[in-house]
């Protein structure tokens, strides 16, 4: 029933013209200084970065204008510095190690993983592309591309595909951040613009969010992809560019020329990096849940293996077989409801939805009582507890929940429901030995619910994309390179107004 | 939908006409029925779409008006993409469809419907007669591998006819006839760069099968014999090399089809709207801002309105100005349909957040009001209103 | 320009008396028969010399204007080989007279890049794409005012309704079945002009290697969606030839067939000036939509 918690929350929202936490705690881990990277690709291009802008938030940007991003050789001396920054800031990140037990074993895991945010999961999207285009460049006329440019490209696929795992903190996409704490009034499809959920959050004074947001809409591009204004003064300033540099492509040439477009792209970076900064910085003031850190140590371990990886020459299959397919979807989802059960458990605001449905009860304990039980062989100590609960309660006798405070242990049995004042009181039984920290107190208010986050429960995620030497037998698909088509002359810009039905080449 | 052919009601057209005003006018095409489709339980959208008016500029001059246009360097590779298709007599063409389908199309008759013709109406008239008369010599005479390109439907869309013109072909193949669709973005390792326009691309389709297979049908043929595996042609990975993807779009055509039996005969808007509603004044530039939007509340508040964000942000012109006066309002719609199913009984947002405080409810609004009551105790109580609140919305 | 004396000798002879005997536009027809005369003067072809003779005469006598002999293609009677290119030295032109030769030289109806390549690669004039539209529409009011000129650039016809293709150009003189466009004519009149263009750079390779090595590459792109046709850097003429003449012979027996019957029909429904600008001439305003 998590649709009359939102309908509530929206209409409080609404009433009060500000937007409203969901949450208590954050549940993704925040570095102090994520990497933020921006990205403006050039209109209907899926593999041109026509900027790229990063650099430690909190600080400033590095920002690569191509010029011609259909260039090869100008859009490779763009992006290679931000390929040798990322490369560099992520061999860094996996320098130092520390060593975890596991099981009998010990393994070394990185201290640290490099964390990236990006405004939007379309950017996520944006250079999981540009990595599938990077890391497995051709030579073109004899000459081998920068391998920086591939190990980047390889760092960015691995980036973009980790994004699947539920509650990961390697690459946030902060829209999906800021939806998952905080309620406002936009429809989800609506979400999906940074700026306009950060106007709801912090309107200007005696502005309502929803003007403020649609105002932020009309106002504030996120990117990558440009908005028709925005490639028109693209289109003029590439071919003033273009004419002026005659054809060169040597740095000599081509230095000169490339201020306007720099400064176009400037400025529309500016914004959504100051955006992002304000977003990083309100969220991070929030205490982060217990288990950000184990999903943050998964998140670190799946990094390191990458980095081994890559560093041996590794190479990844482009397209999982079904058994890989199948395999992968289980332990995402896997993943997802171990998220949802750790948010739920460790966060009452997230318990909310479970309390409504039924799935969890609140209450007061009543009394707490030690019985004998007959078992298999003897008889066994057990502790009964009466809770005393606000609303009533309809479950089965024998419904196994579990108290948030020892989520990840046994489970209490329902034994009887009856109805007491305006709620019930329900009776339950643990089905354990009955330790201290096992026990509430009499006169306690606590939560019982169906979700539980035992080690056994789930399938802790794994890398979804394992080396494949961990593998029997079939030989890797090597992916193939897709940049055949940068040898073609880029095609002639043409604009709306000149075309009768422009909207047919989408 | 009426399945006769009968000439258009002088009254009817003489009504629409007094509806749209100075409107902007659009030409009905496949794309836009496509999208019309997923708003088409919206009175006001069904009546612009009778009334032929363009959504997408009807607000030009506001800060209602929706961004709509495409950077000129997508619009560029469509139509580099489209014209490498056709150069030297439709050799890639050629290649892309003999590749995709296993059928040699080096001596394929490609009949050319889109240079050849008037860009007027008279051009369409005689498009969709060529159209519909080769689409009836493909299915009876299968001997070699057709293309038509540019082919134009003619159709009954909620009793008012009008031709829609294909940005697909039809391709005849063994006496089948199958669309295609044409589109410029790429598709890498055997899968389309974005969900979101390949979704898009195959309602095109379908809508476009749908058409073609009630052309069949008034012809007296088998409308089966439309494939209901459509055919995409995009570029594959960087470049616009051609590749070929067929896509089943049976379910899609199915919902179309279901979508646009429910759209209103076009005799019954025009009498039903009032005569006072107009998009006139909506559409006068001389008029101050607040004036064109207050008289669009008026007009669809007289028409009526179905606002579903998801549906209508991606389909509609008009859904910024919608969402406005759903604010006004305070409809739940405002974020999000799910929220709007979630609250029967219940109408306005403020009086969610009365009955969240606790306020009794009516009998009608009880059952919804409960869950409601029980998350606003709950939400307080682990998150205490803090802040004051601020000025609520007129 | 390295072309041999005696043929510039006989060239420029030519030359004058074709301009002479029409003063207010050059005959380009004519002018074209003259230069190909004189080259096979000049590299001692006698056959071709007087076969060249014969036409350029019927040309100059009017007789000829409307009536073609079968074949009005052009053959080059050398051996194929690889060729490289020189630009033709050229006084002012209008776009107009470029367009018309080109057609000419080429032989079936042509868009306006192909031909705008054509004629940047033999004469290195750059014509915008943009200055087809200006110079279809000064085509058409020169026609309205019955300006004497021997040939019009003209659309090329759809084979249905006899409408005007936008886009595709021909010449007014070429007979019907040339000029109109059937299921399969733009690929076999690609093909046919591929043909064309291969044996002229044959001809140049022999002649004048910088003409040839500007037009190889036009030649080459034309040739890349024929099987079998371009193998590596190199245009190998009679390769092309070859291939494209294949795949030529195949379409031909659809669409000459096609071509025939459309015409046919078209000389009995359409008046004279009809069959040559379109049957919508008839509509003067644009409907509304």
């Amino acid at each position: 029933m998590s649709a009359a918690l939102d309908a509530f929350l929206a209409a409080r929202v609404y009433e009060t013209g500000r937007a409203l936490r969901r949450t208590s705690l954050r549940h993704t881990y925040l570095a102090d200084e994520p990497l933020g990277v921006v990205m403006w690709r050039l209109g209907g291009e899926r593999f041109r970065a026509a900027a790229i802008a990063w650099g430690s938030l909190g600080g400033p940007f590095r920002l690569a204008v191509a010029g011609e991003p259909r260039n090869r050789d100008l859009y490779f001396r763009a992006l290679t510095p931000f390929a040798v920054d990322l490369c560099a800031r992520v061999r860094r990140a996996a320098t130092q190690k520390v060593a975890r037990q596991n099981g009998r074993q010990q393994e070394l895991i990185p201290v640290g993983a490099l964390q990236i945010a990006v405004p939007n999961r379309a950017t996520v999207g944006a250079l999981g592309l540009l990595g599938r285009y990077l890391a497995y460049l051709s030579d073109r006329g004899g000459v081998a591309p920068d391998p920086a440019l591939i190990e980047a490209g390889k760092h960015l696929r691995f980036y973009a595909r980790h994004t699947r795992v539920a509650g990961q903190s390697l690459l946030v996409p902060l829209d999906r951040l800021i939806s998952e704490h905080w309620a406002t009034l936009l429809s989800p499809f609506e979400q999906a613009n940074l700026a306009a959920l950060d106007a709801q959050i912090e309107p200007p004074s005696a502005v309502h969010a929803f003007d403020a947001s649609a105002a932020a809409e009309a106002r504030t591009r996120v990117g990558p992809d440009p908005a028709e204004d925005i490639d028109r003064v693209t289109e003029a300033l590439l071919a003033e560019f273009n004419a002026a540099r005659g054809g060169r492509a040597d740095p000599l040439a081509v230095e000169p020329l490339i201020g306007p477009l720099r400064g176009h792209y400037q400025r529309l970076v500016d914004p959504v990096w100051q955006l992002m900064n304000r977003v990083v910085a309100r969220e991070q003031q929030l205490p982060a849940a217990p288990s950000v850190q184990r999903r943050f140590e998964a998140d670190r371990e799946a990094f390191g293996r990458h980095v081994d990886w890559v560093a041996s020459g590794g190479r990844y299959r482009t397209t999982d077989t079904p058994r890989q397919a199948a395999m992968t979807l289980r332990r995402l989802e896997d993943a997802h409801a171990r998220y949802e059960a750790d948010r739920a458990v460790e966060d009452p605001a997230c318990m909310i939805p479970y309390l409504l449905s039924g799935n969890a009860i609140r209450g007061v304990v009543a009394s707490v009582n030690e019985i004998r039980v007959a078992a298999r062989v003897n008889r066994v100590r057990r502790t009964l507890i009466a809770l005393d609960t606000d609303e009533p309660v309809v479950l089965p006798a024998g419904k196994e929940l579990w108290w948030t405070a020892t989520a990840g242990d046994y489970p209490w049995d329902v034994q009887a429901v009856s109805p007491l004042g305006a709620g019930s009181r329900v009776t339950l039984m643990l089905r354990a030995a009955p330790t201290p920290a096992r026990l509430p107190t009499v006169g306690e208010r606590i939560t019982l619910s169906t979700l539980h986050t035992g080690p056994d429960a789930y399938h802790l995620p794994l890398p979804p994309d394992p080396p494949w030497t961990h593998r029997p037998a079939a030989p890797p698909l090597s992916p193939e390179p897709i940049d055949a088509g940068d040898s073609e002359p880029p095609p002639d810009a043409v604009d709306g107004a000149a075309v009768a039905d422009p909207g047919r080449y989408v | 939908m009426v399945r006769r052919r009968t000439p258009p009601d002088p009254a009817v057209e003489a009504a629409l006409a007094r509806v749209r005003g100075r409107a902007p006018q659009m030409r009905p095409n496949v794309r836009r029925l496509a999208a019309f489709a997923g708003v088409h339980s919206c009175p006001t959208a069904a009546v612009a779409f009778a009334a032929r008016i363009d959504t997408d500029r009807l607000l030009a001059g506001t800060t209602a008006e929706m961004p709509f246009g495409q950077s000129p360097f997508a619009i560029g590779r469509g139509i580099a993409f489209e014209a490498l298709l056709r150069k030297h007599g439709h050799a890639e063409l050629r290649r892309v469809l003999s590749d995709g389908l296993g059928v040699d199309f080096s001596l394929a008759a490609i009949e050319n419907l889109r240079e050849g013709y008037q860009p007027n109406r008279h051009g369409l008239l005689v498009r969709a007669s060529v159209t519909r008369g080769r689409m009836a010599e493909i299915v009876s005479n299968p001997d070699e591998p057709v293309v038509l390109d540019g082919a134009v439907l003619r159709a009954d869309v909620g009793g008012l006819p009008a031709f829609f013109e294909a940005d697909e072909m039809a391709i005849g193949v063994n006496g089948e006839i199958i669309v295609g669709e044409n589109k410029s973005w790429p598709v890498v390792d055997g899968r389309p760069t974005d969900e979101e326009l390949l979704g898009a691309a195959l309602d095109q389709a379908a809508t476009y099968i749908l058409l073609g297979r009630r052309t069949l049908e008034q012809s007296g043929i088998d409308p089966a014999r439309i494939s209901s595996k459509a055919v995409l042609v995009t570029p594959r990975n960087t470049g616009l090399a051609p590749v070929l993807h067929r896509q089943e779009v049976g379910s899609r055509i199915r919902r179309v089809d279901r979508l646009l039996r429910g759209v209103p005969n076009v005799n019954d808007i025009a009498a039903s709207v009032p005569p006072s509603a107009t998009f006139d004044r909506i559409a006068d530039a001389s008029l101050a801002e607040e004036a064109r939007l207050d008289a669009f509340g008026e007009v669809t508040e007289e028409l009526g309105r179905v606002y579903e964000p998801a549906a209508c942000l991606t389909s509609c012109g008009l859904a910024w100005a919608c969402r406005r006066c759903v604010f006004a309002f305070g409809g739940p719609a405002l974020a999000g349909g799910h929220i709007a199913h979630a609250l029967p009984g219940v109408v306005t947002l403020v009086r969610v957040a009365q009955l969240g405080r606790g306020a009794p409810p009516s009998p009608a609004e009880a059952p919804t009001a409960a869950p409601i009551a029980r998350a606003g105790r709950l939400y307080d109580e682990v998150l205490p209103p803090g802040q004051p609140a601020q000025q609520r919305p007129a | 320009m390295r072309r041999s004396r005696s043929a510039k000798k006989a060239w420029r002879s030519m030359e004058k008396y074709v301009y002479h005997e029409f003063m207010q536009e050059p005959d380009s027809m004519a002018l074209d028969l003259a230069r190909r005369l004189a080259d096979a003067v000049a590299t001692g072809h006698r056959d071709e010399a007087v076969r060249l003779t014969r036409e350029l005469e019927a040309q100059l006598t009017e007789t000829g204007r409307n009536q073609h002999p079968a074949g009005h293609l052009p053959s080059f009677a050398a051996p194929p080989t690889v060729v490289p290119v020189t630009k033709r030295p050229r006084s002012t032109r209008s776009s107009r007279r470029a367009i018309t030769e080109a057609l000419a030289e080429i032989g079936v109806p042509c868009r306006a890049r192909v031909l705008a390549d054509y004629v940047h690669a033999r004469s290195g004039e750059r014509i915008d794409t943009r200055a087809f539209a200006a110079v279809r529409r000064d085509e058409r009011q020169a026609w309205i005012k019955s300006s004497a000129r021997p040939v019009f650039i003209v659309p090329a016809l759809e084979g249905r309704f006899f409408q005007p293709v936008r886009g595709l150009l021909s010449l007014s003189d070429w007979p019907l079945e040339r000029r109109l466009i059937g299921p399969w004519s733009e690929r076999a009149d690609h093909l046919a002009a591929t043909v064309q263009l291969a044996r002229q750079l044959a001809w140049l390779s022999a002649r004048d290697t910088t003409a040839g090595e500007r037009l190889a590459p036009v030649v080459a792109e034309m040739a890349r969606s024929i099987p079998g046709a371009v193998d590596g850097q190199e245009v190998d003429t009679a390769r092309v030839g070859t291939a494209a003449e294949a795949e030529h012979a195949a379409l031909a027996q659809r669409d000459e067939p096609w071509r025939r019957e459309a015409a046919a029909r078209a000389r009995e429904q359409l008046s004279p000036e009809q069959q040559l600008w379109g049957a919508s001439i008839g509509i003067v305003a644009e409907g509304s939509r």
